[in-house]
């Protein structure tokens, strides 16, 4: 078959986070002489503050790049993809648009677990893969070391892996003419009812939404109406354009092209990453393959620490919403917390970046509890639960618990292997397999309960490998599993945001941890409070707060009286601030402390 | 009185009492001597230990005070305002022992000739047991002192140097007994809680303190106050920051003994044998009488203003030539009043009066709490504090506003 449009390519970069895809964008942008060096800024395509901060890119755009071989010129594509596993979806609607992809591998690191679980998806779609090696300018790398490595990957020879410096820009030629040389052109009907596929979808405050689309078939003008697939919804077409690499008008994209649609639209969930678009009056038939609706894998009750900014909490989420479709909330009341959300979240990192975006773009300080999966309960009368909350986890008799699990990849250094293999049998985990990537480097597949991954794991398994051991995970169903609800009992009260689903091996050990923890962060009262970890009406742990026995100063004269009534007054705040569970006094930063062991936060560090 | 000043509004000059605010209440007088031979490792009271600071001279620090003193009765005559003789004076420090006996008979004169003093007022004056002899207790009894009060702090060498006193527990015997001879009522002060002071030291401390047959007893627990030497030891950890569960077994030890020997509490750290023995000059504070502090750093307060004079000895005594040592004030809100009312009258015996609760609108339920956890106990038409909520005042404060 022909291809619509022979000159074009159409590619992405897979590669691990800090493994120098965006420099290497940055000197691509700078040799096709797109960007000139006066308005080179560092990591050009990364937009948003929080991503240039963290290095990493959360959301894909595209950039149209000149390139001449000889006589001919060509059109580049550069789809840039997400790095992170919570972002899977969007990195497979990614490589939909490309017809290849440039592994991207630090000569100093190696491959790593995230990278490969993209490659794999890559190779499913039939995508041209050009292995290369970046930071060759580095003093720590080694080149061959990695090239047999991937090349053992690839079934390539490792003389053809190219070696660059995204830094210095040697070898990012030589790499654009293979990416010229090596991905075919697109293919498509070019006169077929027009078809794109929204490889990405993006909220601008003063455009609406901005939809990113490759074109497969057809074509569509400036002029038309356009169609969503997945609902039918019509939308006036307010501006079509490429990224060159700043948004320019065309007068339309045709089969094989990628670029941008404007409808006036607000709303992110109107244009999915996924979605088929096509034209109202020359509508297509079918819609493309693979359109999937984001689905939250992890919820976490999100609150305000100043019971006040409950509604600024609730406007900052509408907005959200606009650029973020697979943000999920309802309102949710908690004893301990009071006024929040129940939040969902495609994984760790998507929840640590709304809440970090909600702390920083709307100033609101917030307190999250622990992050929960989605259970399946079904009870003996037959009736069935989902539980996003473990505070809401059914009474009675339960017949069976379904859990979310996930195949996991790791991969280390050999050395580690054995602390790997502890690490994940004590959370549940079942190895799939095991195999070596190279003389030193071990690549092992668990299947491992989700709950157990968002519960510090990732923290554990970089402190237990000294930071060396990368992971990627993907959904693989359910399972059903022995767990128990453990409820934290104050004096008798419940407290809901302490309550946690866990395996009935494991109810003690957490019981006795939270308790603990409790017992360190709740100041003493005026009468002894017991701390109580409980599973139905057993308790499974207890500490006990000593009622405190001395509050005064013992001195309080003429010239003490002012600044005592002062301390007075700031107590006051201070015990308005106070949370009352039953008759016990809790101060916020003991929740706050408490639920802190935050599991978002240890996400972090795999930037 | 405590080391930093408070936040207040600064002085410009004018008496921001009016005379419609000054009600009919008792009048007294505290006199601040702020001069030390020795700083203590927990003290942050304004004093200074060299004899001389920047001019101002110990031996004629009388001075100055003298012309406050002067300086007062003048703006209160000018502002309209009615002054009384004081029921009470009080000499505080610092040291004022190291004051001799002719320069407190010229501050004891310049109060009488300026506003009178009553006759049988409670006269006080602290006296460091390393610094006096039969003939000043004598010399003091002459001029009209009726009590001394002496800071023994400790009878446990090892407490002692914790604390960073010099003084040999001799001297306090010996200063007990020179004091009772020359027919003064004797006060010892005592301090508990100090790091690596055993429950075991502590009773030795108090007995040997009722072995000394005293008429009032002051008790406080140690307070690591901010910015002394005690608070680096304590953050460098060097030294324990004292355990408060060990403090409240001592009150209760200290409680029980003093009882025994005939002393009972009339304010929850002090301890008095006879109703005349009372720190009345103490007690006035705790009722909200009116009370001018004289010297540097000291607090007075008058209708609804307090205020707090200049806190270095030569600021201070620069300002008092043809003006006021004022250095800030605050205006005390009608509510914030009645709120100075309730933390201070809670640590007194006779405890809080149904119609103060009522007029800060104290929710029932919140003291039948206080009264179910036995903190507090109920008289006719008052609420005292128990020998577990003496501990605990302030927390009890706290829940009765809620």
């Amino acid at each position: 078959m022909d291809s619509p449009a022979p000159k074009l390519r159409n590619f992405c970069i897979i590669a691990h986070i800090d493994h120098g895809k965006s420099t290497l964008a940055d000197r691509m942008l700078q040799l096709t002489g797109i960007v000139s060096d006066r308005q080179m800024r560092a990591q050009y395509l990364d937009r948003m503050d929080l991503e240039r901060e963290r290095g990493i890119t959360i959301k894909s755009q595209a950039v149209r790049m000149p390139w001449k071989i000889g006589e001919e010129d060509y059109v580049l594509n550069m789809i840039d993809t997400p790095g992170h596993v919570d972002f899977s979806y969007e990195v497979s609607r990614s490589l939909a648009a490309c017809e290849g992809a440039i592994l991207l591998v630090d000569a100093a690191q190696g491959i790593e677990a995230q990278t490969l679980a993209n490659l794999y998806l890559a190779m499913e779609n039939d995508l041209e893969i050009i292995p290369v090696l970046n930071k060759i300018d580095l003093p720590a790398a080694q080149p061959e070391k990695y090239a047999d490595e991937i090349a053992g990957l690839l079934g390539c020879d490792p003389e053809d892996i190219l070696q660059v410096s995204g830094k210095t820009g040697k070898g990012v030629p030589e790499l654009l003419d293979r990416i010229v040389e090596l991905i075919p052109p697109p293919t498509g009907e070019l006169e077929a009812p027009p078809r794109a596929m929204i490889f990405d979808s993006v909220y601008d405050a003063y455009r609406g939404v901005i939809t990113y689309v490759r074109m497969i078939d057809g074509n569509l003008s400036s002029r038309e109406k356009i169609k969503m697939m997945s609902t039918g919804a019509v939308h006036e077409l307010l501006e079509i354009g490429v990224s060159a690499p700043e948004p320019t008008p065309t007068k339309g994209l045709s089969a094989g092209e990628v670029g941008y649609l404007i409808t006036g639209v607000k709303d992110v969930r109107q244009s999915k990453v996924g979605d088929t678009v096509t034209s109202k009056e020359n509508t297509a038939t079918t819609s493309l393959k693979g359109y999937v609706e984001p689905k939250p894998m992890v919820f976490s009750g999100i609150y305000p620490i100043d019971g006040g900014d409950y509604p600024a909490l609730r406007e900052a989420l509408d907005k959200l919403r606009l650029s973020d479709a697979a943000l999920v909330y309802e309102p949710e009341t908690s004893v301990a917390l009071g006024f929040g959300f129940r939040c969902g979240f495609l994984g760790l990192l998507h929840l640590e970046i709304i809440t970090e975006r909600l702390e920083r773009e709307f100033d609101i300080s917030l307190i999250a509890t622990s992050p929960s999966v989605v259970y399946e309960v079904t009870m003996e009368d037959g009736s069935e639960h989902r539980v996003t909350n473990p505070s809401e986890y059914p009474v009675g008799k339960i017949k069976q618990v379904l859990e979310p699990v996930v195949n996991a990849t790791i991969l280390s250094p050999k050395d580690y292997v054995g602390t790997i293999i502890e690490l994940c049998q004590t959370r549940r985990g079942t190895m799939i397999d095991m195999q070596y990537l190279s003389e030193d480097r071990v690549q092992l597949r668990y299947q491992l309960p989700l709950a157990e991954i968002v519960f510090d794991f990732f923290d554990q398994l970089k402190s237990k490998t000294q930071g060396y051991a990368s992971l990627d995970y993907e959904e693989s169903g359910l399972q059903a599993s022995d767990l128990v609800k453990v409820d934290l009992l104050l004096q008798g009260e419940q407290v809901d945001a302490f309550s946690a689903i866990v395996h009935k091996d494991k109810a003690y050990a957490h019981g006795v941890s939270v308790t603990g923890k409790l017992k360190e962060l709740i100041p003493r009262q005026q009468f002894e409070v017991p701390i109580q970890a409980a599973v139905g009406s057993r308790i499974i742990a207890r500490e006990s707060i000593r009622a405190v026995r001395k509050d005064v100063l013992a001195k309080c004269y003429g010239g003490d009286i002012t600044r005592k009534r002062k301390l007075l007054e700031k107590q006051k705040e201070g015990k308005r601030r106070m949370k009352m569970v039953g008759r016990v006094e809790v101060p916020q930063e003991a929740f706050i402390a408490a639920l802190g062991s935050d599991p978002g936060k240890v996400e972090k560090k795999n930037q | 009185m405590p080391g930093v000043l408070p936040q207040g509004v600064s002085w410009e000059g004018s008496f921001p009492v009016s005379p419609e605010a000054v009600s009919d209440k008792t009048w007294h007088a505290y006199v601040h001597i702020p001069f030390c031979d020795v700083r203590c490792g927990y003290c942050d009271y304004n004093t200074y230990t060299s004899t001389e600071v920047q001019g101002v001279t110990r031996a004629e620090f009388h001075q100055p005070l003298i012309t406050e003193m002067n300086q007062s009765k003048l703006v209160l005559d000018q502002a309209g305002i009615q002054t009384k003789p004081f029921s009470t004076v009080f000499f505080g420090g610092g040291t004022p022992s190291l004051f001799s006996i002719e320069q407190i008979e010229a501050l004891l004169t310049s109060l009488q000739n300026n506003y009178g003093i009553k006759p049988n007022a409670d006269m006080t004056l602290e006296v460091n047991p390393d610094s006096v002899d039969l003939e000043y207790m004598q010399g003091l009894f002459q001029l009209g002192i009726n009590r001394v009060s002496i800071g023994a702090q400790s009878f446990d060498p090892e407490v002692l140097k914790v604390l960073d006193r010099t003084h040999d527990t001799e001297n306090v015997s010996k200063a007990v007994s020179q004091a009772k001879q020359a027919g003064l009522m004797v006060s010892v002060d005592l301090i508990y809680g100090a790091p690596g002071e055993t429950l075991q030291s502590w009773l030795q401390t108090v007995e040997k303190t009722l072995s000394l047959e005293p008429d009032h007893l002051s008790a406080y627990a140690l307070i690591v106050e901010r910015g002394t030497k005690l608070e680096r030891q304590v953050s460098k950890g060097i030294l324990d920051m004292p355990d408060e569960d060990l403090m409240a077994a001592k009150y209760e030890l200290l409680d029980e003994k003093t009882s025994q020997a005939g002393l009972h509490w009339y304010e929850l750290s002090n301890f008095s044998r006879s109703d005349r023995a009372i720190s009345w000059h103490n007690r006035a504070y705790w009722s909200s009488n009116y009370w001018w502090g004289f010297g540097p750093g000291a607090h007075s307060f008058m209708g609804d203003v307090r205020w707090w004079n200049k806190k270095h000895p030569a600021a201070y005594s620069k300002s008092t030539d043809g003006d006021l040592p004022i250095h800030g004030y605050e205006k005390i809100t009608q509510r914030q009043h009645l709120e100075e009312r309730l933390l201070l009258e809670i640590r007194i015996r006779q405890g809080l009066q149904q119609s103060l609760l009522d007029e800060l609108e104290v929710k029932p339920e919140l003291v039948d709490q206080q009264l179910d956890l036995g903190y507090l106990e109920k008289f006719d038409e008052s609420y005292s504090l128990t020998l577990k909520g003496r501990q605990m005042a302030d927390r009890v404060v706290l829940n009765l506003l809620n």
